[in-house]
């Protein structure tokens, strides 16, 4: 038998728990490891002191050699279309940029006629932050209780849309119409409202149904429970967000 | 107008905001200067970003950072080493496959540039970082069986060495 190594923490439970990228169960367990152990604190406390100096001093000198390597080439044809569209939103809510980094997940159904040709919905998650900062959600982006999250879209063709949300425990809240029991009328550009995020911890799913009828939201709850990751709508283009909701 | 750059720009920053941290500490600990550790960070990091999708899981991000961080600083390490003192090398095991043993992190740290270059990535990984082999095997692009020998290898021209030199463990 090969002897393993001690079994601390390996360096990429450490880092995977400093980006808060572990699950809640492992995290717990990680957590209770660096309080117990002294070399792994000491790794965590290191990592924590090069973070905080790489955020005072490394970032300003190198980032902007980094922007003019990487900036001017790859992704920005893939971003064009994307672009065109968020700009009147990004005018209207006076915000510089607020281009989505990923298009979240799509699933649909074939009856859903807003898919067909050229234009197909967008939905953009953008958060606030307290203490100052607004940034772009994307998958797993880390949130926080108190984060104030607005949504802007394109319904392309769609009439209706609802926006919602299921957590780990399978709670389901509606925020698109705030409460509503069905998806209502939508525009392209920021949905009215913005929704402040309570303190729940752990992964948690937006979505977002577009449609060119109403849907109800036992409907959507009942997609999201029959398939958490690819939730079919009859007659809807179905877009998800996983998101990662951390403690303060 | 806003050129499409911006996009990209803040895309880049949120990644290297993230992920820069992870990078700079590992470089840190690996090349123990910090202006190395600078230049590296900002390179390993320009690399890392050609193989990742636009947002990747966590996990993936890492083990190509691992990947490419580990590389790169083991290159600038050998580069260095040119310029330097020889250090005195490992001594020769014979090569009848022995299997790992276990080494401290520091001292792994410490032999790293006195052992031969097709071991030192592997050490790194399992030794310093604690990953499993199969992870280690993984993340280089190499066999299992490859990842054991040298790092019995290793471990085993570490433990002539220190018997030889009478040198303590710290
Ligand atoms: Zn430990």
């Amino acid at each position: 038998m090969t002897p393993s190594t001690p079994k601390h923490l390996s360096s990429e439970t450490i880092d995977l728990l400093s980006l808060a990228a572990l699950e809640p169960a492992q995290a717990r367990s990680a957590r209770a490891h660096i309080d117990s152990c002294s070399q792994c604190q000491a790794e965590w406390q290191t990592l924590q002191e090069d973070k905080a100096r790489f955020e005072q001093f490394v970032l300003p000198r190198t980032l902007p050699k980094i922007e003019a390597t990487l900036a001017p080439v790859p992704w920005t044809t893939q971003l064009t279309q994307k672009w065109k569209l968020l700009i009147p939103a990004a005018s209207l809510a006076g915000v510089a940029v607020l281009a989505l980094v990923l298009t979240p997940q799509a699933t649909d159904t074939p009856a859903y006629v807003g898919v067909k040709g050229p234009s197909v919905p967008t939905f953009d998650v953008v958060a606030q932050r307290p203490s100052g900062g607004q940034f772009t959600v994307t998958v797993r982006t880390p949130l926080k209780p108190k984060d104030r999250i607005r949504f802007v879209v394109d319904p392309a063709t769609a009439n209706y849309l609802m926006i919602a949300s299921q957590d780990a425990a399978g709670v389901f809240t509606v925020f698109y119409p705030y409460g509503g029991q069905q998806s209502a009328a939508v525009r392209r550009g920021e949905v009215p409202g913005s929704i402040e995020l309570d303190a729940t911890v752990g992964p948690e799913t937006l979505v977002a149904v577009f449609s060119l009828a109403p849907v109800t939201a036992q409907t959507v709850k009942n997609a999201l429970t029959a398939n958490p990751t690819a939730p079919r709508v009859e007659n809807a283009h179905v877009l998800l967000l996983p998101v990662m909701k951390e403690s303060l | 107008m806003p050129s499409l750059g911006v996009t990209s720009h803040e895309r880049i920053t949120t990644l290297y905001r993230k992920y820069g941290p992870t990078i700079y500490s590992r470089c840190r600990r690996l090349l123990k200067d910090d202006s190395l550790a600078e230049d590296a960070t900002q390179e390993v990091f320009m690399r890392v970003m050609k193989h990742i999708e636009s947002a990747p899981p966590e996990a993936e991000a890492l083990s190509w950072i691992y990947r490419v961080s580990t590389n790169y600083c083991l290159n600038v390490i050998r580069d260095r080493g040119r310029h330097a003192e020889p250090a005195a090398e490992l001594p020769e095991v014979p090569s009848e496959h022995p299997e790992p043993e276990l080494i401290d992190k520091n001292l792994a740290l410490r032999l790293l540039t006195r052992a031969p270059e097709n071991l030192r990535a592997p050490a790194v990984l399992y030794y310093v970082d604690g990953l499993e082999q199969e992870q280690v095997a993984k993340t280089l692009g190499i066999s299992r069986r490859t990842v054991i020998n040298r790092l019995g290898e290793f471990s085993q021209r570490c433990r002539k060495y220190l018997a030889r030199e009478g040198d303590v463990a710290p």
